[in-house]
């Protein structure tokens, strides 16, 4: 009997040794058969998807599989029926409560006796952490680089315009007053003006000094909104406004212009079908001015949302340059302002609402970057 | 005139006069009878273009106008003919603006000096000279020549 027993319980031994190591393993460990029907889960696999192993074993592996990667498990199934491994392939895969996780997975077969594959083996490791550092690191490059280009670009064009701009008006202040050239000089000049100021603002960052003058945020939306009204009009899109009185806010007024432009830009981009941009104006005690610019338009995804201040980051496709985000945020900082943005995609509350915060002269702080860029005195 | 030899700013329009008379020189003199009671201004940059059509706007607008394009040579013809007012780019070879600047306001307190630039990234030279006690008024390129003459009349005018 003993002799008969002992193999026996070797093997029970060496299959519950197996099981403990499984079941204590960091790594979530999941089989299934060939269907891709779950046979196996152990603990790890309980804190990675959600799942306790009653909910999960009998039902298909595609539970824990995102819809749009359902064609990615056919193609592994096939893989494991004809004995192939799959090594470290990163993927996605979806929690219990919704939330998408990225798994590294490694895919072996399961053979019975005779060698026939019978199902596989999962290794599934979270790599959220490790994939969120690597784009965070990948953004950070792309951020110097994007410096790096800004500054390259700025010398590039601005000395060349520089110059253009003083031939056209030497050229303009040349030529005679009945010339027919003229007026294509004029013309060319105030183009020349245009562009060079568009080039300042986003190619530069400091800008000529100038004196803070008092803003009267009514007066200038109005401004603006009347330079946009023939667009406007033409994509029924309503403008709602409601303006606080407000104490004096002294600031650039072009840097200011530059911002909202940006957002009302933005915001008639976001409403093809038409919609409504409401304006509110909001003083803050003493502090400053709170603007909030919010559109009915389609919304910004989630998974966007935090990369809309970066350069030459759009979701216009070829018809945006990714920099009005940009500009805005770096144009509010210079002022000692904020600017944030908020969005929803789902209807009936879809629409993007950017909040923009300005304080008053006398709150904002002291920064070297803009002691620079003012006209300066000797110390 | 001190021109011994001359070239267009435009080779392929030699006909403008305007500025037919620059010397290749890093560093010359334009003047003409009538700007000579004028005050001097010293434009420098080393992107010719901007130094060479600057100084002519500048000539046409009656001063009297020196061009340099590099720090040195730039300092070297103000420490000769001691401009009121020097318009200098600020990252140039040799000697970059604020080091002219500086040089100029110790040597010439009383020559007034505008840095123009059109580089982002110069916050280190500008941080430099404010670190060594200096600091000037910084116009961004690119700039309407109106408001540099603007900005120069109402230094000397």
């Amino acid at each position: 009997m003993d002799r008969e027993r002992t193999p026996v319980s070797a093997t029970e031994e060496a299959a519950f040794r197996l099981a403990a190591i499984v079941e204590s393993s960091d790594d979530a460990i999941v089989a299934k058969n060939l269907d891709g029907i779950v046979t196996n889960w152990n603990h790890a696999a309980v804190k990675l998807f959600g799942y306790f192993p009653e909910e999960i074993i009998g039902q298909s592996i595609l539970t824990i599989i995102p819809s749009e990667l359902h064609g990615e498990e056919r193609e592994i199934l096939r893989k494991i029926r004809s004995g192939e491994k799959i090594e470290h392939y990163e993927t996605q895969r979806v929690r219990k409560d919704g939330q998408s996780i990225e798994v590294s997975l490694t895919i072996s077969p399961i053979r019975d006796r005779n060698g026939n594959v019978i199902g596989s083996s999962k290794i599934a490791r979270d790599i959220s952490q490790r994939k969120k550092m690597e784009r965070l690191l990948i953004r950070t490059e792309k951020i110097a680089a994007t410096g790096r280009m800004a500054a390259l670009i700025a010398h590039e064009i601005n000395n060349p315009l520089d110059s253009v701009l003083n031939l056209v008006y030497l050229a303009r202040t040349t030529v005679r007053a009945n010339d027919p050239a003229l007026q294509y000089l004029v013309t060319a000049e105030k183009e020349l003006v245009r562009v060079s100021h568009i080039a300042r603002k986003t190619l530069g960052y400091y800008r000529d000094p100038g004196t803070p003058v008092e803003i009267r945020l009514e007066e200038m939306f109005e401004e603006i909104l009347t330079a946009w009204n023939a667009k406007l009009v033409s994509r029924h899109i309503s403008v709602d406004c409601e303006y606080q009185h407000h104490d004096p806010l002294f600031s650039n007024k072009d840097d200011l212009i530059q911002i909202f432009l940006n957002l009302i830009s933005n915001a008639v981009d976001a409403m093809p079908q038409g919609g409504t941009i409401k304006i509110t104006t909001h003083q803050q005690g003493n502090s400053g001015i709170e603007i909030v610019i919010r559109d009915s338009g389609v919304g910004i995804q989630a998974n966007v949302l935090e990369n809309v201040f970066d350069a030459f980051f759009t979701t216009k496709g070829q018809s945006g340059t990714g920099i009005g985000l940009w500009v805005a945020r770096h144009l509010a900082e210079r002022h000692g302002g904020s600017i944030s943005l908020s969005s929803q995609t789902e209807t009936p509350v879809n629409g993007t609402t950017v909040k923009l915060f300005f304080p008053f002269q006398e709150n904002v702080p002291a920064k070297e970057d803009r002691s620079a860029q003012r006209r300066m005195q000797t110390a | 005139m001190l021109a011994n030899s001359s070239l267009s700013i435009w080779a392929s329009d030699p006909g403008f006069n305007g500025i037919k008379d620059v010397e290749i020189d890093s560093a010359r003199e334009q003047s003409k009878e009538s700007t000579l009671n004028q005050p001097t201004v010293l434009v420098v940059d080393d992107e010719e273009l901007i130094a060479r059509t600057m100084g002519e706007i500048l000539r046409r607008a009656g001063f009297k106008t020196l061009i340099a394009f590099d720090g040195s040579a730039a300092l070297e013809l103000a420490l000769r003919s001691n401009p009121a007012f020097v318009l200098t780019d600020v990252v140039m070879p040799k000697m970059n603006g604020v080091e002219l600047a500086i040089a100029i306001r110790n040597a010439l307190p009383k020559t007034e000096v505008v840095l123009l630039s059109g580089q982002a990234g110069i916050t280190d030279i500008l941080e430099d000279g404010h670190g060594r006690g200096y600091s000037f008024e910084l116009i961004a390129k690119p700039v309407h020549p109106e408001k540099i003459l603007e900005r120069i009349r109402r230094a000397l005018c």
